[in-house]
């Protein structure tokens, strides 16, 4: 397993290799020039890019892009004038930091608890029980310890004061609730739909499901503000619409829009990957024992009909983290789905570079993270055959 | 028996409702195709939903066909009064009436007219995209799985970096590179999506290509490109419709999107994407009709589909038949 | 005779109050709901006339203001208090003088620093930091008497090293966009030369410190725009003492230090800006305590929080124009504001670039097939002005005139005096232009759906052309203003295209030289060199009699249009809605806000 997964982390190089090379070569091969001013005379325009460096060769400026990557310099965002870095712009500025102790060495501190913590009830567990603490620590400590990691930092995202957050900050928060949305509402009325195959709750369920899938969210969130409006008009209430800077509690209707297309696709794929569970000889054994029907659905359907889910989860939950561009926008949240856009209207080179290279680190950690759950929801697959792919 | 993980995942990465399909699909391979689709098709026709969707469709092509003589206007003609008192700017967003069955735009134009030429685009693009999705996904699918080894590594690996690309980004930077005709409209959307129908195709042929019928091809000498198109291609097609069923509206709403940020396609024949974020700006001064009636449209298209996909797929699926009580 | 070329600028002030007046000025008056485009601007024209007659007592004073002092004077405002609740479109690029480049970054470098002068509501020269100036015989000496009692917003006194300090901060910054303001400074053109650590060091001998409180200014020949152009924000100063300190962070909240009427509050990047008012302004404090300013990137989005009420004002939506002005519900909300921004369409004029250039007939054919009226009314709901003419109505020596009114016959026959007198060479021409360039890229209409507006206006032209020259241009967008601005100017590729230009200061000279002079040097819009017209408004610059000055570019102007050099087609409107409760607020021509005479009534 240690193998595997190191080899799947050398599958990075390759893919930041072909992301950031490709991303350079397109975004350079837009005619054009990133100081859009009109007032700009030519000759003062070639001036100011040279003065960026942007008239040495491209595979200089790539090579030289790429050695300050490493180092954490993301480069300087051309939009700003290069008043604000890519990693400000993303990350946060200056002042971020609430408390004094950097950001790793708490991760490493809550590490550090639970593993000791989960090791030692492991191994007293283990003396009491006379069972193989080795599998007991496969078994227990790495899920509790990524479960832990994960709500630690959930709350730290919720909780780190956002007046100097970068926009990664939003964008998070605004995904992971839709995440938690698409999650709460998908899978239990894709379930519902499949135990009722074919019934008119199905047929009903399945056309919501449709045409939250059909409206673009760039319509559906601007008819949600003026609901408020209107909401507010009516009632008399003062309900604040699209706040610039928005806390939690402002991000539950885009949250609920933005996951609701999300949930339509996970219901539909829930709906028929359960339907195939359902059929499948094992479940007929145990429907036959004289189990009911809906327990051994959720019981022992689910866990098999994950895999799939598990999988386009992963694709998306790369999407929502990294923000939308239409309901961040319509919502007026500062979060970072607008760069995804505007490098690439202004030419802003960094900024392109950056999105991108977030996105696919994302999409590969995350991926990399669904590859290690399939074992815990099916214990048939061993890593010790993944070598290459 | 313990699969690999590289097979097992590979079936598993397929998106939404063609992963299963595909599984399922699996069972397939040992029957004989003719009679497969024959039982499909008599599946097909007793689903009502799916055969409504075809009904639809089938109009929508036609209006898009026929588009000249549904139209009644051209979709340049503006409708202004020179005459009138009234300043042009308050001829514009008529609402519906007996000329104007959706009434007018912001320039006047007749959105009935507009919404017939664009469904001529937003078809095309899903169509056309879903046409190049397969003629770069299902060659490299068909090589990576069939003869797996340093082929299949390398392709995996391109597959992989273009999954790692945000979809609107890389879209947006072809389109900014070629300029946002309409034909790079569907170049760039298929670019940004063919990775998924490239992990699917290769995913099946994994599952396929020890399969004894196979093997015995190859040991009477059959020839590769032989086996691969007479006796592979034919059993992984149903997997393969049923994605291609869903993409299409999939591109028909990126399209729109990419209308929305303003990049897409000729500006003189809007798709309905773009009638919809011309709507969105106006639709709050102005009769909502101008955002109701092309957003109708995409609905209606991609529940259509939608249907027939589910359709597709459930007819396929021999197993769906023995399992129903 | 030096005050007569101040006198001229004065008029073009009070030119423009009256083109405010007749469209609301700022926030009091509303635009009656039926006022046309067309309506509106015969209106000003004749507000415009009667405004002549108050001008001279406002010159009278103002001359004084050439040779004497009459600045340094406080400023005695009502203090209504409360918090005006203002949005842009987006996060200022940075609040350094010396960088900024957005509008956004101007309105708020315009709040928090001080120049020598400002542009007052009607875009009149007003004394700023200078209380007074002298303008030697020759028009090449600038001397300015700052005042002795502006402090920075940390106490520090101002004096005219940090003037001089501030400017050269400017020029040293090599990455800088805007410092051509500089221009015709003694020493500015060998300083803006300099690269790397040379430029860093780099100073421009032109100005200097006399003593603490007086800056001289050299300039290599007259320059009538210099007083105008010093109101511009690269001149605002800066206090070296925290600049130096603090380096690149200086711009943040709690840092910044200007000597404005309002101070940076707080500063949440990409999310909001607050202005706090200065108590210790050197005119006097600000009449409200604080602008809260949302970054709102949506228009939709923002309108809709005016009509939730959370916002004060809010600039309309192209798509909700015509509509807004009849609704009952923003009755007395609405104020129009004509721009100097103006739109044209442009020709190439390089050898081998298209058919426009050689042939005048061609250019006037089209010329003559554009109804204006179909583009400002219909295309563009009213967010625009007809135009016939470069320069915009507002600014000095504008003056009406029409070289080719709309007409279709005539347009057929001058398309056929153009050679194009069968329906064949028609036809070739229409594929000629269609397939111009490598893969036909460069041809049709160009523009870029990227800038408000523009989709709609190439639309109309090009259905225009279709109908009245049955030539059917295709449309073809350039997906952003960065490729666009590329392709089009110096040898640029496109035929025809979108022209567009905004004044950075209110000055003729500023539309000419860009536009349509010789000078291959500068800023090339478009690449049309003609020499008499050249000289004409060259002529116009120089001239420091207003009289004489107006009708040397008028004169320029009828050159320009008689030749069909280019289409002038509309110039832009902003249309914003304001809660009544507000007044005195300040949003002019220019795009430019100003709060510091804005009063919230409870």
């Amino acid at each position: 397993m240690g193998k595997y997964v190191i080899n799947r982390l050398l599958q990075v190089i390759p893919v930041f290799i072909g992301v950031t090379l490709i991303t350079f070569v397109m975004a350079h091969s837009i005619p054009g020039s990133p100081l859009t001013s009109e007032k700009l005379s030519e000759s003062a325009r070639k001036q100011i890019e040279a003065s960026y460096g942007l008239n040495r060769p491209l595979y200089e400026q790539y090579f030289i892009y790429i050695f300050n990557f490493m180092r954490g310099d993301w480069g300087p965002s051309f939009e700003r004038k290069g008043t604000q870095t890519v990693t400000e712009i993303l990350f946060g500025y200056k002042g971020t930091e609430t408390s004094n102790t950097p950001f790793w060495l708490q991760l490493v501190g809550v590490l550090a608890v639970t593993v000791v913590v989960v090791a030692g009830l492991g191994l007293v567990w283990a003396q009491v029980k006379k069972v193989d603490w080795l599998g007991l620590f496969r078994s227990w400590l790495l899920p509790t310890v990524l479960l832990t990691l994960s709500a630690y930092l959930i709350f730290v995202i919720f909780t780190l004061d956002t007046s100097k957050a970068g926009g990664f900050l939003f964008s998070l928060r605004l995904g992971i609730m839709a995440f938690a949305f698409m999650l709460i509402v998908g899978i239990p009325l894709g379930i519902i739909a499949a135990l009722k195959q074919n019934s008119w709750l199905d047929y009903t369920l399945t056309t919501i499901a449709l045409v939250g899938f059909s409206i673009p969210s760039f319509v559906l969130g601007l008819l949600a503000l003026i609901a408020v409006v209107l909401i507010n008009a009516w009632l008399g209430t003062n309900f604040s619409i699209a706040p610039s800077s928005p806390t939690t509690a402002d991000l539950i209707l885009p949250a609920i829009l933005l996951g609701a297309r999300e949930a339509s696709i996970i219901a539909r794929l829930t709906r028929s990957s359960m339907l195939e569970v359902i059929r499948q000889d094992y479940m007929r054994t145990a429907q036959a024992k004289g189990l009911n029907n809906q327990r051994v659905a959720i019981g022992h359907g689910l866990k098999n009909a994950f895999i799939p889910i598990l999988t386009v989860l992963g694709d998306r939950l790369a999407g929502l983290l990294t923000g939308s561009v239409t309901i961040e926008r319509v919502f007026n949240i500062p979060g970072i789905g607008y760069y995804f856009v505007s490098s690439i209207l202004v030419l802003d080179y960094p900024m392109i570079l950056g999105t991108t290279v977030l996105y696919a680190m994302l999409v590969v950690f995350i991926n990399l993270a669904v590859d290690l759950l399939y074992g815990y929801f099916d214990p048939r697959i061993s890593y010790a055959k993944g070598s290459a792919a | 028996m313990a699969k690999s993980t590289k097979e097992r995942t590979d079936q598993a990465d397929l998106p939404g409702a063609a992963a299963e399909a595909a599984r399922t699909l699996q069972a397939l391979s040992n029957k004989k195709s003719s009679s497969l689709w024959g039982d499909a098709w008599k599946r097909l026709r007793r689903n009502k939903l799916a055969m409504l969707g075809l009904i639809v469709m089938a109009l929508l092509i036609l209006m898009a066909i026929f588009a000249p003589w549904i139209a009644r206007y051209e979709t340049d003609q503006n409708f202004y009064d020179r005459n009138s008192p009234r300043p042009y700017s308050e001829q514009n967003y008529q609402p519906p009436s007996a000329d104007h069955w959706m009434g007018t735009t912001g320039q006047n134009y007749d959105l009935w007219a507009r919404v017939v030429y664009g469904s001529r685009i937003s078809l095309s693009v899903g169509l056309i995209v879903q046409a190049i999705v397969l003629l770069i996904g299902l060659p490299l699918g068909l090589i990576a799985g069939y003869f797996g080894g340093w082929f299949d590594i390398i392709i995996m690996r391109i597959t992989d970096i273009f999954r790692a690309f945000p979809y609107l980004l890389l879209a947006l930077l072809f389109l900014s590179i070629f300029g946002s005709s309409i034909a790079w409209v569907y170049v760039a959307i298929a670019i940004s999506t063919w990775p998924v129908m490239t992990r699917l195709v290769r995913g099946q042929i994994l599952g396929l290509k020890n399969k004894e019928f196979v093997e015995a091809a190859r040991a009477v000498g059959v020839t590769t490109p032989r086996i691969l198109i007479k006796h592979i291609l034919p059993n992984i097609l149903g997997p393969i419709i049923v994605a291609v069923s869903f993409g299409v509206p999939e591109a028909i709403i990126i399209e729109a999107f990419l209308g929305y940020i303003g990049v897409s396609g000729d500006p003189a024949a809007p798709s309905w994407g773009r009638l919809i974020s011309e709507g969105r700006e106006a639709f709050q001064s102005n009769p909502p009709t101008i955002l109701l009636f092309p957003t109708l449209m995409v609905v209606l298209t991609v529940m259509s589909l939608n249907f027939v996909g589910d359709g597709l797929r459930d007819a396929l699926d021999p197993k769906q038949t023995n399992g129903r009580k | 005779m030096r005050w007569r070329r101040f006198l001229s600028y004065l008029t073009l002030g009070v030119f423009l109050a009256g083109v405010l007046a007749a469209c609301g000025d700022s926030t009091a008056t509303t635009v009656p709901a039926a006022t046309t485009a067309a309506a509106t601007t015969a209106a000003a024209a004749t507000t415009a006339a009667a405004a002549a007659t108050t001008a001279a007592p406002a010159a009278t004073t103002a001359a004084a203001a050439a040779t004497t002092a009459v600045g340094g004077k406080k400023v005695d405002r009502v203090v209504t208090g409360g918090t005006f609740r203002w949005t842009m479109s987006g996060e200022p690029d940075s609040l350094d003088p010396s960088i900024a480049t957005a509008q956004e970054s101007v309105n708020m470098i315009n709040e928090l620093f001080d120049g020598p002068t400002e542009l007052d509501s009607n875009l009149k020269v007003q004394p700023a930091l200078a209380e007074s100036w002298t303008i030697s015989p020759d028009g090449k000496t600038y001397t300015l008497k700052i005042r002795k009692d502006v402090k920075f917003h940390n106490g520090d006194p101002l004096k005219a090293a940090d003037l001089i300090y501030s400017w050269n901060r400017v020029i040293q910054y090599e990455k800088g966009e805007y410092n051509f303001v500089f221009d015709g400074i003694v020493g500015y053109n060998e300083a803006v030369k300099l690269t790397g650590d040379d430029r860093k060091k780099a100073t421009v001998s032109g100005y200097k410190a006399v003593d603490d409180y007086t800056v001289e200014i050299q300039l290599t020949q007259p320059a009538a725009d210099l007083l105008l152009r010093m109101a511009l924000h690269p001149w605002k100063v800066v206090d070296k003492a925290v600049v130096e300190k603090l380096g690149d962070k200086w711009t943040e909240a709690g840092n910044l230090v200007g000597t404005g009427a309002f101070t940076l509050k707080e500063w949440k990047h990409n999310q909001s800006i607050r202005l706090e008012f200065n108590p210790s302004y050197y005119e006097g404090r600000a009449s409200i305590d604080a602008v809260s300013v949302e970054l709102i990137k949506e228009g939709a989005t923002a309108k809709l929080k005016y009509d939730n009420g959370e916002l004060d004002a809010v600039e309309v939506p192209v798509a909700d124009f015509s509509k807004v002005k009849s609704d009952a519900k923003y009755k007395g909300q609405v104020t129009q504001i004509p721009r100097t921004r103006t739109n044209f369409i442009g020709f190439n004029y390089t050898d081998g670039k298209g058919p426009f250039g050689k042939s005048k007939d061609l250019r006037k054919a089209f010329y003559q097939a554009i109804d204006r009226r179909l583009i400002a009314e219909g295309a563009l709901q009213g967010a625009g002005l007809p135009l016939n003419t470069l320069l915009v109505p507002g600014l000095p020596s504008y003056k009406p005139y029409d070289a080719y009114p709309f007409d279709p016959a005539k347009a057929k026959a001058s398309l056929a005096a153009a050679g194009f007198d069968t329906p064949d060479k028609v036809k070739k021409l229409e594929d000629d232009l269609n397939n111009f360039g490598p893969a036909g890229k460069s041809g049709g209409f160009a523009y870029t759906p990227e800038r408000a507006g523009w989709q709609q206006a190439s639309e109309s032209y090009v259905q225009q052309w279709k109908q009245n020259l049955g030539i059917t241009l295709k449309l073809n967008p350039v997906p952003t203003f960065a490729e666009f601005r590329q392709r089009r100017t110096g040898d640029g590729e496109f035929p025809i295209y979108f022209g567009s230009w905004g004044a950075d200061y209110p000055d003729p000279a500023n539309f000419y030289q860009p536009l349509a002079g010789c000078d291959v040097s500068g800023i090339q819009v478009i690449k049309y060199c003609n020499k008499d017209f050249d000289t004409a408004w060259k002529a116009g610059g120089a001239e420091s009699d207003s009289a004489k000055r107006d009708v040397l570019y008028q004169q320029a102007e009828k050159l320009l249009q008689d030749d069909a050099a280019l289409i002038p087609t509309y110039s832009g409107v902003y249309t914003i809605l304001v809660r009544p409760n507000v007044t005195n607020w300040t949003y002019n021509p220019q795009g430019n806000t100003r709060f510091k005479e804005a009063q919230l009534k409870k």
